[in-house]
């Protein structure tokens, strides 16, 4: 009994504060999504799905979706492929030192809390005293100085340049410690094969880093569709709701509409997309793992 | 005996020891810990004067207070102390149907108006309503049929224009009085390369403020109070042409580029250093911040609209003050508290070193600023009616469409354009 005991006994406490502070806020979000609950008395009538059907309704939600979907593939996309081409790069480098300080630079951004870089973009992308306006100016291309994040069709790629300054050396790195992991043996033998540099880093290199794209995609996919700070620090979704996102919406409609049932209904639509994304992403991936 | 002896001193310690405790205990359950929100993140000091003058009276009651940043405070972090099931004895609040009316309706504010007229103020000189002046005593929700009172006043702000006076001597300007004034001296700032509007919407409410005045002068009150309540349109030629007001001004090109990504703190900066030259609305409560830079400056009511139903003596306005949680255990202290943030001696500190306008009868002799003065003297006593706040006192839902549809606006969408759609949302709302 104690043998067939003691393996759960030893789960139990990192189950116990999954179901703590993971499993009951999602049951009690369900639950208050079925209500017009008001957070002052902690109680509302019961309203059935009219919360999930007012999603269809809700404009705004179908913009702040679209941003999601857009900021995610882009992001996703540019961070691990620049990720994945700055790691080949510092590979490359030999002088040990030279190797460790671009790790450090590339890795810093990681370290900083996201408030604080949102506040620090704030200020580059400043109209007047902004860093990359003056920037702009003083080399001769003052026409293409602007309002980035005052504008519906600049304001949202500033966010996702943000986001990129701050994940894509955190992807080199990881890449990078992944590349090191390769046996330099397979690469000579290839080489004597006489394969080509390209041939080599697509079919020995990227196969055998694709656990690491694996994880670097899912974090990026997750990452998307949860972003709230950059953009909420960095324009508040506006202007016109323009870098609108599913958990500020959420937000808003939860603490600054009042409705909080219905800004739990995002937040439990946002779950399920997620657990879509990361399953059906997960099965693609499925028996492409190499061994070696 | 030895033993007989040993046990005797053995009791007397563990009685003694037992008093001890038991008197600790005495102690410190009669120390009462009063929870007070509000929004004094930075600026506490001169509530700690206050709260060091209410210990006196009451010794043993601590004040823990819990402050957030006013924006946060406001948009949701008030609301999740209640929604935590932590809610404060005490907490500010601002007049209007966006926070009072809420709080009411959920049962979490205690009417304040039997107290006040049955109780003798702080100093105990006379009835605790009788101190204060007879405008500051209303309810604080705009559509309140009720006697009561919920909201006990401490500041009253009212908005106007701000400019920097270097700026307008260096280009030979004046304030001015009407918005056709505005707007050739906007002309003439701006061809002296200087920015003339600064505000900063990023918040969604400096811009609101002005823009509601602007509806106002060219509209009328009672249009402004039918809009907040959705009773006009926005496609009512009146309001369209307060829209195509703002439009003329944006554009020319006399508000500052990226408002609606900037706060009021961002734009600052521009106006003290004279690459601005006027902050479009602001609050009697900035005076401080602006007197700390050392310029001149001024102020001037917001201009009227010589072909509009507006009247020039309604001004912009709100209250702000603090609630009582009517389930707290400590009433009697609470109130206490009520009475200390709104004795004479508080009010002395929200004039002079909060930058507040008086509530309190007979404590004009604690205004020496001498814009406090000339808020008092041209704007706060001129005016005969007053409006609110758009993030204060229109519905959180029809305030998303305001705040939307200017939001379009200083973006350069065409006033037509944007009215028509945020008729389409009133429609739909209804």
């Amino acid at each position: 009994v104690h043998r067939k005991l003691s393996p759960y006994l030893y789960v139990l406490p990192a189950l116990l504060l999954v179901g703590f502070f993971v499993l009951y806020p999602v049951a009690k979000g369900i639950y208050i999504s079925l209500l017009e609950y008001n957070p002052l008395t902690g109680r509302g009538p019961y309203v059935g799905l009219k919360q999930f059907l007012r999603l269809f309704q809700d404009r705004i939600l179908w913009i702040a979706l679209r941003n999601n979907v857009l900021y995610t593939m882009i992001t996703m996309v540019t961070e691990v492929g620049a990720g994945l081409a700055l790691a080949v790069l510092i590979n490359r480098v030999k002088t040990g030192w030279l190797s460790n300080a671009y790790r450090v630079i590339l890795f810093a951004p990681r370290v900083l809390s996201m408030a604080a870089v949102s506040i620090l973009f704030g200020l580059v992308f400043h109209t007047q005293f902004g860093l990359l306006n003056n920037i702009l100016r003083n080399v001769g291309l003052a026409s293409l100085a602007r309002t980035w994040l005052g504008r519906t069709d600049t304001a949202l790629l500033a966010i996702i340049g943000v986001s990129f300054w701050s994940f894509v050396g955190f992807s080199a790195i990881l890449y990078f410690a992944a590349l090191q992991r390769i046996p330099q043996s397979y690469y000579e033998v290839a080489a004597i094969e006489g394969a080509s540099a390209l041939r080599q880093f697509v079919q020995i290199t990227i196969p055998l880093i694709s656990g690491m794209t694996t994880v670097l995609v899912g974090l990026a996919l997750i990452g998307g569709f949860t972003e709230f700070a950059i953009p909420y620090i960095l324009t508040g979704g506006g202007p016109s709701h323009s870098t609108e996102f599913l958990v500020s919406w959420s937000i808003k409609q939860a603490f600054e509409m009042n409705r909080m049932s219905y800004g739990t209904a995002i937040s439990i639509l946002l779950l399920i997309m997620e657990l879509i994304f990361t399953f059906a992403f997960l099965r693609t991936r499925e028996g492409k793992s190499y061994e070696y | 005996m030895m033993r007989r002896m040993f046990l005797v001193v053995l009791c007397s310690f563990f009685a003694v020891g037992m008093a001890v405790a038991a008197g600790q205990k005495e102690a410190k359950s009669a120390k009462i810990v009063l929870n007070v929100a509000g929004i004094f993140v930075d600026d506490l000091k001169p509530w700690e004067e206050i709260v060091a003058m209410y210990k006196e009276k009451f010794p043993n009651v601590e004040i823990k207070w819990t402050n957030m940043n006013n924006d946060d405070y406001q948009r949701g972090g008030l609301t999740s102390l209640f929604a935590a099931g932590t809610p404060p004895d005490v907490y500010w609040n601002f007049g209007g149907d966006r926070q009072v009316a809420r709080y009411i309706e959920a049962g979490q504010a205690m009417g304040l108006m039997a107290t006040l007229a049955a109780e003798k103020n702080w100093e105990g000189n006379k009835v605790w309503k009788d101190s204060f002046l007879p405008s500051a005593l209303t309810s604080g929700r705009m559509e309140a049929e009720e006697k009561d009172l919920y909201l006990l006043p401490i500041d009253i702000n009212y908005v106007c224009a701000w400019y920097n006076a270097d700026v307008f001597n260096k280009v030979g300007v004046k304030a001015p009085t009407t918005f056709t004034e505005l707007f050739q001296i906007c002309q003439k700032i701006k061809d002296a390369g200087i920015i003339p509007i600064v505000f900063g919407n990023k918040g969604r409410w400096q811009g609101g403020h002005w823009f509601g005045t602007m509806i106002e002068r060219v509209a009328g009150k009672k249009a402004f109070d039918e809009l907040r309540l959705t009773r006009r349109a926005y496609t009512d030629p009146d309001i369209l042409r307060a829209f195509e007001l703002l439009e003329k001004f944006v554009k020319a090109g006399f508000i500052v580029e990226g408002v609606n990504t900037i706060t009021q703190e961002d734009g600052w900066p521009l106006i003290w250093a004279g690459k601005a030259a006027i902050e479009a609305s602001s609050g009697s409560w900035n005076i401080p911040n602006w007197d700390e830079q050392g310029i001149a400056y001024d102020l001037f009511k917001q201009p009227k609209d010589e072909n509009g139903k507006g009247d020039w003596r309604v001004e912009m306005s709100n209250k702000a003050g603090f609630m009582l949680y009517p389930k707290t255990t400590y009433k009697a202290e609470a109130i206490g508290f009520l009475k200390a943030v709104s004795s004479m001696a508080a009010e002395k500190i929200h004039v002079q070193i909060r930058g507040q306008l008086p509530v309190l009868l007979g404590s004009d002799s604690f205004i020496v600023n001498p814009k406090m003065l000339k808020f008092i003297r041209e704007i706060s006593v001129p005016a005969t009616d007053t409006i609110i706040f758009p993030e204060d006192g229109f519905a959180p839902d029809v305030d998303a469409i305001f705040q939307d549809a200017l939001e379009a606006m200083l973006d350069g969408k065409p006033a037509k354009e944007v009215t028509a759609a945020a008729q389409k949302r009133v429609e739909a709302l209804k």
